[in-house]
């Protein structure tokens, strides 16, 4: 390369490199838009497990159940009873002095607590006194089961914060067997 | 000969320090032109507001100041802070009594959400929602921020309901001022822009107004069967019981002057304004 060619290019370089640093010195401006920005988050668990035991007590031909919740979570429980049609169960409940009453009997045959129950809290009594017929004396056979039944559903909520169970939902059926003689 | 060659190469040199020359004129030209401007404007002998002009923007959540970065007119310094979402929406429930940081299903809370500008100068705004779960921390182990846990993709995001934005319930593509950006948008990810020119200290009508989850999340359960003596028990368990759902809101502002280059350039999304200055996305 020619000292001339040298000369020409070490020129041009100088002059582009003069208006690089012309128009980089008002780019910067031009660029500079007010801006700016803020982000949050939260969370929160989601519970829906429930445990409930059954408690039961027998005296004699009566039969005492109570159903309590052992999870962390709110929860509605239901109950049914059943047993041979040689027997004939009649179903009450206890009311707590000063409480008020819980269970409700529908169509379907179960026993409904209508109240939530919450955790560690326990229903009321349900009473099943159990009536041995003539027909069943009269036969030769030592034993007899009453069979209950308990489920538990966790507590959903209408969008104005009522509280339903949806059965179709519930968990754990538990049959708890008793026999007789 | 040698003569003549002499001479070219001096006037090429010439030539090329009388280009530098110019060009470090030119340069000094125009920082001298800002110094010159700058001294003719104090040397005036009346006084003038000298105003700065601030960006700032707030996130609000029902009626409270949850988030925020304004700027504080100085170099770089911004104003910011907050606290999480969701916090007193949680701890307000059944007569103030605490719920422990948990969520029912189905029950509709109020989450009303809203963008103020706590800058001087008129701004855009846009926000980003995002919905999505993660597994709670497990019993006795140590807390583990939110972002940092794994994300449960298994679980639909659309159950995390912010209303109006709900695809189940047919997806608005605007409410109250507020336009859903459908491509920027998935089942996770919520872009919404505001229209209107939000001015100083305005807050904006709200982008969401209650949060529900979906009661789909209470359906998934998985049954087992065990025999104990005289028992029989099936126990159904809810395979997303005690996982956490998380909210997370961008919200982002940017000058009204030049919107259409300024938005494009910050966000880069192409948006054309109206005479009345209402925003559409798209050119």
């Amino acid at each position: 390369m020619s000292r001339k060619q040298l000369y020409r290019r070490r020129t041009v370089f100088l002059a582009a490199f003069a208006l690089i640093l012309l128009f980089g010195s008002s780019l910067k401006d031009s660029l500079a838009y007010f801006t700016t920005y803020t982000t949050t988050r939260g969370s929160a668990r989601l519970v829906l497990g429930s445990k409930t035991e059954i408690k039961e007590e027998i005296e004699g031909f009566i039969k005492k159940i109570q159903i309590v919740n052992t999870g962390d979570a709110d929860c509605f429980v239901r109950a049914r009873i059943y047993a041979g049609s040689l027997l004939k169960l009649t179903e009450s409940e206890s009311v707590p002095e000063g409480g008020a009453a819980h269970w409700r009997k529908d169509a379907d045959g179960w026993w409904y607590y209508e109240s939530v129950l919450k955790p560690g809290e326990a229903t009321n009594v349900l009473s099943v006194e159990i009536g041995v017929s003539p027909e069943l004396m009269g036969l030769d056979i030592d034993n007899f089961n009453v069979i209950v039944v308990q489920e538990s559903t966790p507590v959903l909520y209408q969008e104005d914060g009522t509280p339903y169970a949806d059965w179709n939902l519930s968990i754990k059926p538990e049959e708890s067997e008793v026999t007789g003689s | 000969m040698k003569k003549k060659n002499n001479k070219s190469r001096s006037k090429g040199a010439y030539t090329t320090w009388l280009l530098f020359g110019t060009a470090v004129l030119l340069l000094l030209g125009s920082v001298a032109g800002s110094s010159q401007a700058a001294l003719t404007y104090y040397s005036e002998n009346y006084s003038a507001e000298l105003r700065m002009f601030d960006i700032g923007v707030t996130l609000m959540e029902n009626g409270k100041e949850v988030s925020w970065r304004n700027y504080t007119q100085k170099d770089d310094e911004w104003d910011e802070g907050g606290s999480a979402l969701l916090t007193y929406l949680l701890n307000n429930q059944e007569d103030g009594k605490e719920t422990y940081g948990e969520i029912q299903p189905g029950r509709q809370y109020e989450e009303e959400l809203c963008v103020k500008n706590t800058g001087n100068i008129d701004q855009y705004v846009r926000v980003m929602i995002y919905r999505y779960w993660v597994d709670a921390p497990k019993e006795g182990e140590d807390p583990i921020p939110v972002e940092e846990r794994e994300k449960r993709r298994d679980i639909s995001p659309e159950w995390i309901r912010l209303n109006p934005w709900i695809e189940k319930d047919g997806m608005p593509s605007e409410s109250q001022g507020w336009v859903l950006d459908k491509n920027a948008s998935t089942k996770e990810r919520t872009v919404l822009y505001y229209t209107g020119i939000l001015k100083t200290d305005e807050v904006s009508p709200p982008f969401a107004d209650n949060l529900v989850i979906d009661k789909e999340v209470a359906k998934k359960v998985t049954t087992t069967e065990t025999v104990n003596g005289n028992y029989k028990t099936i126990t159904m368990t809810y395979d997303y019981d005690g996982v956490e759902f998380v909210l997370e809101i961008d919200v982002d502002a940017v000058q009204t002057h030049n919107a259409v280059d300024a938005i494009g350039s910050a966000w880069g999304v192409d948006v054309t304004v109206d005479a009345d200055g209402n925003l559409r996305l798209g050119r």
